[in-house]
């Protein structure tokens, strides 16, 4: 998580989310400790085996959280932008907003010029 | 009174001993994985810490890569690894055949020694030998400056400068420095020697390994699955006896500092020729800096350049347009620029140095001057977007791969659709499947278009070569043989490009496009030679504009 941490401090989130406000749930303390045994057990085992995707890539399920964290910030931002039902299908937030939290690619960018 | 069950007695006693073993197993167990978590937490931080340990020193003279490998294990695997799971040799584990499997490469190439034997290319593993056994050189007399690419050859390069400059070329003096002076004479002194000569040269050098003579890879059997040695041992004292490598770690490694750096003089002549030229080249901002600065000294890009333009110009040593047979030395057609027209420009401008007009060969079917493309991989990659956005060809052939919790690019070089994850989805945050269907799109195109600018240029030899039966000679061929040049440089620029248009789909068809365009026109132009005069158009009747209503 060396790249994560690396670009989350250069994010515009920094100073306002750390890791477990948008990696954990909100709706309570039970979910988000669940949500950090889930996470804390499967990462050591990627990272103790070796066996996982480089760069990695996100479950559904963390993805989920992912989507209802931002809603939690800001959601009275983009009310009139949500399913009409509970649970119906959206564009992720992160999709266009890649970057917010932290840029986790290790892709060139592009000199622009001397 | 106490009643003692004796029945009952060594029940809890035995219940006790087993609980007792089973807490002992389970502790035993637990703290075994514990200690193995513990063990791998301890060895990935070191090997985070320190990436690789220096146990033996190697130097300017160190080509054979084995003692590289013993500092560098991982990258020497992956080096290794470009062979495949085992190194495939003998003529029965030779590529397909592509003359075989697009027909009208062998109209292309009528009269090149490209028409007898031309196959899919297979991992840098391969790359002396399959030289080697080429019917291309076995069948023909090759220069040795096809050796500046297929073979390490810095040291040779770097010796036999020494030795016409009249300085120590001694081991000793070898292995201490670079010295790109003398790379540059001894690749000019070599350049007029035929492929078997330096061949054998680059066998005798020192290669860091004195007393051992078995190169990682097997070399290629002498003169061919067809030569002089086919099937037998070659005797100890024969010159083609000695060990050859393809281009190995010393060939893009600071030995000091395992830094990258370029070694080819082919390359850094051409890009001091294309940054002094004034060719747009907004992928590579180092050049601009030159230009910008005072030009004191040449464009050298071991100095000028970033990190991240060199993960490109290490491949755009060989991946590239030359040329390289023995009227003059190795030439990369840079100083106009990079695009298809630049290149094509720098040939129609260049002389051989006995005052002939350029040409790789003559059209074995028409007669006419034609100009061979090679593999324009680095040019083409130039005009993508790819390139454009700062993406190099490392970080797409080579990605950034963790081993262990070290972090090297990968050396098994290879094509990213073998690894999508790793090249690809760094910026792509679409599916494997996604990414796999786009490029299978891009590359379909390319290949559909490529057969029709094949069927065209096809269509375009026969009606030449009908034009001449029908008594047309050279000089009334003259402008129709220029076109045919053009036509068929543009399909071989895509057809030897190895990314299939994927380096700059849109270019790709632009140039096949052009490409079908000249074979057309001349095509045409063949076949008015010899059609009867044209009918005057002037009194047919033309229909007028309709649909409009006429006003009442």
């Amino acid at each position: 998580m060396q790249e994560p941490y690396d670009t989350w401090l250069k994010s515009s989130h920094h100073a306002v989310a750390v890791c477990n406000d948008c990696h954990t749930p909100h709706d309570s303390i039970a979910a988000k400790y669940l949500t950090k045994a889930d996470n804390g057990f499967f990462h050591s085992l990627a990272f103790t085996t070796g066996d996982f995707k480089d760069p990695i890539q996100i479950k559904q399920r963390n993805s989920d959280i992912v989507q209802a964290s931002c809603l939690h910030c800001h959601h009275d931002l983009v009310n009139h932008m949500l399913p009409v039902e509970t649970g119906g299908d959206m564009l992720r937030c992160v999709h266009c907003h890649a970057s917010v939290g932290h840029a986790h690619s290790i892709a060139p960018r592009r000199y622009e010029g001397y | 009174m106490q009643f003692v069950d004796f029945r009952c007695s060594p029940t809890p006693r035995r219940g006790r001993a087993r609980v007792l073993l089973l807490t002992f197993l389970v502790a035993a167990m637990g703290t075994g994985v514990v200690a193995w978590v513990l063990t791998t937490m301890f060895a990935r931080k070191q090997e985070a810490r320190v990436p690789y340990v220096r146990v033996v020193d190697v130097n300017e003279i160190s080509v054979d890569p084995v003692p590289w490998g013993l500092n560098w294990p991982h990258h020497f695997d992956g080096w290794k690894s470009t062979a495949g799971d085992k190194f495939y040799g003998g003529s029965n584990a030779m590529p397909q055949s592509k003359l075989e499997k697009q027909p009208w490469l062998k109209r292309l190439y009528a009269g090149y020694a490209f028409s007898i034997d031309y196959r899919e290319a297979r991992g840098h593993a391969y790359m002396l030998y399959d030289q080697g056994v080429t019917e291309r050189v076995t069948k023909k007399p090759q220069a040795g400056a096809c050796l500046h690419c297929h073979g390490s050859t810095t040291v040779l390069y770097r010796k036999v400068g020494l030795e016409a400059l009249g300085k120590d070329s001694s081991e000793a003096a070898l292995a201490a420095d670079f010295n790109m002076e003398a790379v540059q004479k001894g690749f000019e002194e070599v350049s007029t020697k035929t492929y078997e000569e330096v061949l054998a040269m680059l066998k005798q050098m020192p290669d860091g390994t004195p007393d051992e003579n078995e190169p990682v890879f097997p070399q290629a059997p002498a003169g061919g699955f067809e030569g002089e040695f086919a099937g037998q041992p070659v005797p100890e004292n024969h010159p083609a006896m000695g060990e050859a490598h393809p281009v190995t770690c010393i060939d893009c490694h600071d030995p000091k500092t395992m830094a990258i750096r370029v070694t080819r003089p082919g390359f850094v002549n051409a890009i001091r020729d294309l940054a002094e030229g004034d060719a747009p080249v907004p992928h590579l901002p180092s050049i601009d800096k030159w230009r910008n600065g005072d030009r004191a000294t040449s464009y050298d890009p071991n100095r000028d350049a970033s990190r991240q333009e060199m993960r490109s110009f290490v491949c755009g040593q060989c991946h590239v347009e030359y040329y390289c047979a023995s009227k003059m030395t190795l030439t990369f057609p840079w100083k106009n620029g990079l695009r298809m027209e630049d290149l094509e420009r720098t040939w129609e401008e260049t002389t051989f140095p006995d005052g002939t007009a350029f040409a790789d060969y003559v059209h074995g079917e028409t007669g006419a001057a034609t100009y061979k493309v090679q593999h324009p991989e680095f040019e083409l990659w130039s005009q993508g977007i790819h390139a454009r956005s700062g993406v190099s060809c490392a970080d797409c052939h080579m990605p950034y791969q963790r081993v262990g919790a070290a972090k090297l690019s990968s050396h098994n070089v290879r094509s990213p659709l073998e690894n999508i994850n790793a090249s690809c989805q760094n910026c792509h945050h679409q599916s494997e499947a996604e990414l796999a269907s786009r490029i299978e799109t891009i590359q379909s195109r390319n290949l559909a278009l490529l057969g029709r600018a094949g069927a065209a240029m096809t269509d375009m030899v026969d009606a030449i070569m009908e034009a001449k039966a029908a008594g047309a000679d050279d000089e009334a061929l003259k402008d129709i043989f220029v076109l045919q040049r053009k036509a068929m440089w543009r399909l071989d620029y895509i057809s030897s490009e190895n990314s299939r248009g994927f380096h700059a789909d849109q270019e790709a068809a632009r140039i096949l496009g052009e490409s079908i365009d000249y074979s057309r026109q001349a095509q045409a132009a063949a076949l008015r030679l010899r059609a009867p005069e044209a009918p005057a158009t002037d009194d047919l009747p033309v229909e007028g504009v309709q649909g409009v209503t006429t006003p009442k």
